[in-house]
């Protein structure tokens, strides 16, 4: 049960600083980098390593933002083998993404109720 | 020819990030990010009918929740200043870009205000985000069909 | 006198608790007396950290928690002792599962001593639990 966290932990902590290497050294910009994290994701899923990752450290591979590019790829594969080609298209959402879904209504709510520079309307 | 001085020059006299120290940070934060997130799963699962598999869903949603109450009240800068990927690889930190364009904007209204700076910065996530799901998706169904590699 | 009135029933409690961490790991609960067969296919393997087995009649849960280091090839792991168990008991209908969600209601119900048609109607509920894919 605590190596669930420990292991959590750790992959998570490493995932970030790939990410901060590559703001770093590669003096990648947030955008550039957030959105390469995103295509390993996906590429990993593709080759099936993703899932294992998930097996063993939890929330340290569900919660960094490499998990939208795993799990739009899941739900494009998994339709696609449902229902040939035309799933990779209709799948991506299917399976899961709701970390946008969510991003999408919190913001729209947090602009209602929240004033910028942080006051709450 | 100057572009290129300056250039230079920039590089020379640009201070170099603290390596080491930036990592270690981005290190903890982001770990404990994602150990918070294992105890929301741990609560979906154990409170909620959900598995392993499914707990997933719930507790992205929930981290981007998070992220709203720390977005509104402007703490999430404050990490964010501290931690550098620490702060912005965790799904919380989509969250944060997100929350915060749209309440940035709601003061040019809902439609083009929130509507139209929403992805400012996180459409690029989701853009390349489903361009290479496509891709890697379409990959592997052809290799599926040629027969290299089984789903 | 009256100090070892309370004291030695919770002598003998907090030694027999502490035991029971140790040996509880491997729990069969159900009707069919086969305990010593199915802790034998289970011990047999390394990777099991702890398992709790329900059953009623044909129906079979075996919820297994696979040891941390291990859980990169949780989903071979679980296919592997899927298929043991198929081989084994052809005629029940066994599922073999090593989610944790799977493992914590099976403990429940262990600890809530539940029987007969509820047993059988809360495996179904688990089996179809573990099917599900969002």
């Amino acid at each position: 049960m605590v190596m669930s966290f420990v292991f959590a932990f750790i992959v998570g902590g490493i995932i970030c600083v790939i990410g901060q290497l590559l703001m770093d050294v590669g003096k990648l910009t947030p955008g550039h980098t957030l959105s390469t994290l995103v295509v390993v994701g996906a590429i990993l899923d593709g080759m099936g390593l993703y899932e294992p990752l998930i097996d063993f450290a939890g929330a340290g591979a569900t919660v960094p933002i490499t998990s939208f590019g795993n799990s739009l790829t899941h739900g494009a594969m998994a339709e696609a083998e449902k229902h040939g080609l035309v799933g990779v298209l209709s799948g991506m959402f299917e399976v899961t993404s709701a970390g946008i879904s969510a991003a999408i209504v919190f913001g729209f709510i947090g602009a209602l109720i929240f004033k910028p520079k942080g006051n709450i309307d | 020819m100057e572009k290129e001085q300056y250039k230079k020059l920039e590089q020379n006299v640009t201070p170099k990030p603290p390596y080491l120290k930036n990592v270690a940070k981005a290190f903890f934060v982001g770990g404990l990010i994602c150990t918070i997130g294992q105890a929301v799963s741990l609560f979906y699962m154990i409170f909620f009918n959900f598995t392993e598999a499914t707990a997933g869903n719930p507790t992205v949603a929930t981290m981007v929740f998070f992220a709203m109450i720390l977005t509104g009240f402007g703490l999430y800068k404050r990490i964010g200043q501290c931690a550098g990927a620490g702060s912005a690889v965790p799904v919380t930190g989509f969250g944060n870009a997100v929350i915060s364009a749209a309440i940035e904007h709601r003061s040019e209204g809902l439609v083009l205000g929130v509507g139209g700076n929403l992805f400012k910065l996180a459409g690029s996530v989701v853009l390349f985000g489903v361009v290479s799901a496509f891709f890697v998706g379409l990959i592997k169904y052809i290799l599926v069909t040629i027969g290299v590699v089984s789903w | 006198m009256r100090l070892l009135g309370i004291m030695l029933p919770l002598l003998v409690s907090v030694s027999l608790l502490s035991s029971c961490n140790e040996k509880e790991k491997f729990i069969v609960y159900g009707s069919p007396d086969n305990e010593k067969e199915v802790e034998a296919i289970l011990k047999e393997h390394d990777f099991v950290d702890k398992t709790t087995v329900i059953q009623y009649d044909d129906s079979m849960l075996v919820a297994v928690q696979i040891k941390p280091w291990d859980k990169w090839k949780k989903a071979k792991l679980e296919k592997k002792l899927q298929k043991e168990f198929d081989e084994k008991y052809p005629n029940k209908d066994v599922l073999v599962s090593a989610d944790f969600k799977i493992f914590y209601e099976a403990n429940k119900i262990k600890k809530d001593k539940i029987e007969d048609n509820k047993l059988n109607d809360k495996i179904k509920e688990l089996k179809e639990l573990s099917k599900e894919e969002s």
